[in-house]
């Protein structure tokens, strides 16, 4: 038999422990005492078989034999008797395989690494949609109520009124975009541009949702809800009452009037959405904002159409801003509200002066009114207005259950305006209510880094992108 | 050291256990404990846990013995539920720490008594050899016990078991040459571990 270097290799193991035959044992001999290379290499192998042969065998205890023999007889034994069969597993569930499955793999590191791994990112995989869709999320997005509509519509083209009692179908251009707002909502936008769609579409669909609701209870709501309408903040622009339909125009029955449909375009719809979320919000939180109990009942709905459209009228003819309203009468706390909540606030503002400028209101009528009018002051961007009315709010109802809505408010009005310091002060009081702890400690962030740099830090900006809750739009727009 | 072989072959006493005879059993037992013992004490270092691991090998045989059709060698099926004990007890233990061969035994309370390797008296070896022998035992169980589990399980089948390495490819489930190649690494490995013990070593031959 030939043999060289490479078939030495091959055998080395094999002479080296006696297990080739005879004849190739003579031949890888006969190679390697002519080859130096080989002679090493075995004698390499040699040396560490002697020396490891070194290690000597451990001897077991002397009373395992015993022990042992005892214990295999007894096992015999029991198996002769039939009590323990040899080895018959229990057939194992699907379940319990894959558990063993599992187990066997786990114990060892690189497996249980990859399947720390896979889990990892199944779990990212199927949390971060969700995380998308998440209400935190959709709040942080969600336009604030003038953010979301593109184009705004008219502030005064409040259609004329159907006869009370008519259902003829009456298009209502719903809810101004404030100026001011928007800027806020530009600053937003230039770093959550791409995620504000997902949440205009979400907004959409819960103003759907509140809308099916409110169609289901009726274009006459409740007593109960009514009476929350009537005296509170609310349901300030639970407005539009539309059937869910799959294009615009949407009809909708404003609250307080007789089946009058509102017809929406996609903006108006999206601006409804923040709304609807809103109320809902609200009913839990402005408890306060009910009417007393001695509150004057709800008007019927012709009655308040009828103000409405009077006062419609007379601010359409000349009515400013802020301006006194002449024709303010006993119904005008009431008639202020309904325009408030339907999302009239230019209209709203000179109702309201005129119930507040006036005794008679209780206290808890009038500190609504107050915040329905800083409300509406900041909604139509008059954010110098609103703000002298949030602190007169502050400094007349100290035990207001809204202040924490108002500091917020207040706080994002002057910020607004570049007052930053009082900001800051009004953000801190608001940090101190929960629901506004994260936000405000976000924007605080967010100002101090303005105030370091002229540009602001990433930091700052991350704080700022970072606070959960930018459930400004989620918050209820009231926070707004 | 393989089991002496003159006699009836294992198979043959598993068939006269199988037929009735206990003293088989006995026979077996006391050809096959101690270097099943050391293969698992080598395995898993720990004596206490090898002598209980040791029993249940000759259990299982016992509860496996009416299976055994005798298609494959007795010692291929014994090592081979030994091993699968080892395997299933190691990882139980992952993170125990095991007792060290070189460490001192468990009979000395004040943790001083000699190690495992010291115990062992080899009568046969001469007084200079047994003398550096005794010194560098330590550092051998060291060096086996730094094998990779692959390598080491092959090594110490081969070395101190004497099976052939076609029996322990069988035993562990891979291919010949598999073998081969992890006794190749480990040979390789224990001559690098044995540089500093050179002299030593050349005093050995």
């Amino acid at each position: 038999m030939q043999f060289d270097c490479a078939r030495c290799d091959e055998l080395l193991l094999d002479f080296a422990y006696g297990e080739l035959d005879e004849l190739t044992g003579a031949a890888f001999k006969r190679h390697a005492d002519g080859c130096a290379r080989c002679t090493a290499a075995l004698a390499d192998v040699r040396v560490v078989r002697d020396v490891f042969g070194m290690l000597p065998m451990e001897t077991p205890a002397q009373n395992l034999d015993a022990r042992i023999l005892a214990a295999a007889e007894a096992r015999r034994l029991e198996l002769a008797a039939g009590r323990a069969k040899p080895a018959p597993e229990a057939p194992r569930s699907f379940w319990t395989k894959l558990l063993d499955a599992f187990r066997a793999a786990a114990m060892r590191p690189q497996y249980a690494m990859a399947m720390v791994l896979v889990l990892v990112v199944g779990i990212v995989l199927v949390l971060a949609p969700e995380m998308s869709r998440s209400p935190g999320r959709d709040v942080a997005m969600a336009p604030e109520p003038g953010q979301a509509p593109s184009a705004a519509a008219p502030m005064d083209d409040v259609a004329p009124a159907a006869p009370a009692g008519s259902d003829a179908p009456q298009p209502v251009t719903l809810v101004p975009e404030p100026e001011a707002l928007r800027q806020e909502a530009q600053e937003s936008q230039s770093g959550r541009g791409s995620r504000a769609a997902p949440a205009r579409r979400r907004t959409a669909e819960d103003a759907e949702a509140a809308l099916g609701e409110r169609l289901a209870r009726g274009p006459e709501a409740t007593p109960q809800s009514e009476a929350n309408r009537e005296g509170g903040l609310d349901e300030r622009r639970a407005g539009p009452v539309a059937e869910p339909q799959a294009t615009s125009p949407i009809k909708a029955s404003p609250p307080g009037f007789a089946r009058a449909p509102v017809e929406l375009d996609g903006d108006q719809a999206q601006g409804l959405a923040a709304t609807a979320r809103d109320d809902r919000a609200e009913q839990q939180q402005m408890q306060f904002a009910r009417p007393p109990a001695q509150a004057p009942a709800p008007a019927p709905a012709a009655r308040q159409q009828r103000s409405l459209e009077a006062a419609t009228s007379q601010a359409q003819q000349g009515g400013s801003i802020g301006a006194p309203y002449r024709g303010a009468d006993s119904d005008s706390y009431e008639r202020g509200m309904t325009r408030f909540r339907a999302g009239q606030f230019r209209q709203a503002i000179p109702d309201l002066e005129a119930a507040v400028s006036r005794p008679g209101l209780d206290g808890s009528s009038l500190a609504n009114a107050y915040l329905a009018i800083a409300r509406s002051y900041r909604q139509v961007g008059s954010c110098g207005e609103a703000t002298r009315r949030y602190e007169e709010l502050m400094r007349r109802f100290t035990g207001y259950s809204q202040n924490a809505d108002v500091s917020w408010e207040a706080a994002e009005c002057y910020r607004a305006m570049g007052m930053n310091e009082r900001a800051d002060q009004l953000y801190r009081v608001a940090e101190r209510a929960g629901r506004y702890a994260e936000r405000a400690r976000a924007r605080r962030v967010m100002m101090e880094g303005a105030r370091r740099a002229a540009r602001p830090a990433p930091a700052a900006a991350d704080a700022y992108e970072a606070a959960p809750a930018e459930a400004e739009a989620g918050a209820p727009s009231s926070a707004h | 050291m393989r089991p002496r072989t003159d006699g009836p072959s294992d198979e043959l006493l598993l068939q006269r256990y199988q037929g009735g005879d206990p003293s088989a059993f006995g026979e077996l037992l006391a050809r096959h404990r101690r270097p099943v013992y050391n293969f698992i004490l080598r395995y898993l270092g720990d004596k206490n846990q090898a002598e209980d691991l040791l029993q249940e090998v000759f259990l299982r045989i016992v509860q496996g013995a009416g299976d055994f059709k005798g298609e494959s060698k007795f010692t291929t099926w014994l090592y081979t539920i030994a091993r699968n004990l080892c395997i299933d007890t190691a990882r139980k233990m992952v993170f125990r720490r095991h007792a060290s061969l070189d460490g001192p035994t468990s009979s000395s309370e004040d943790g001083d008594g000699p190690s495992l390797m010291e115990r062992i008296p080899n009568q046969s070896a001469a007084v200079d050899r047994e003398a550096i022998g005794r010194e560098l035992r330590p550092h051998l169980a060291q060096a086996v016990e730094a094998l990779v589990h692959e390598q080491r399980e092959v090594f110490v089948m081969r070395e101190y078991m004497s099976l052939p390495f076609k029996e322990i490819a069988d035993i562990v489930g891979v291919p010949e040459n598999t073998v081969k190649s992890r006794m190749r690494y480990a040979l390789e490995k224990l001559r690098e571990s044995l540089a500093e013990y050179e002299d030593y070593a050349k005093a050995l031959r």
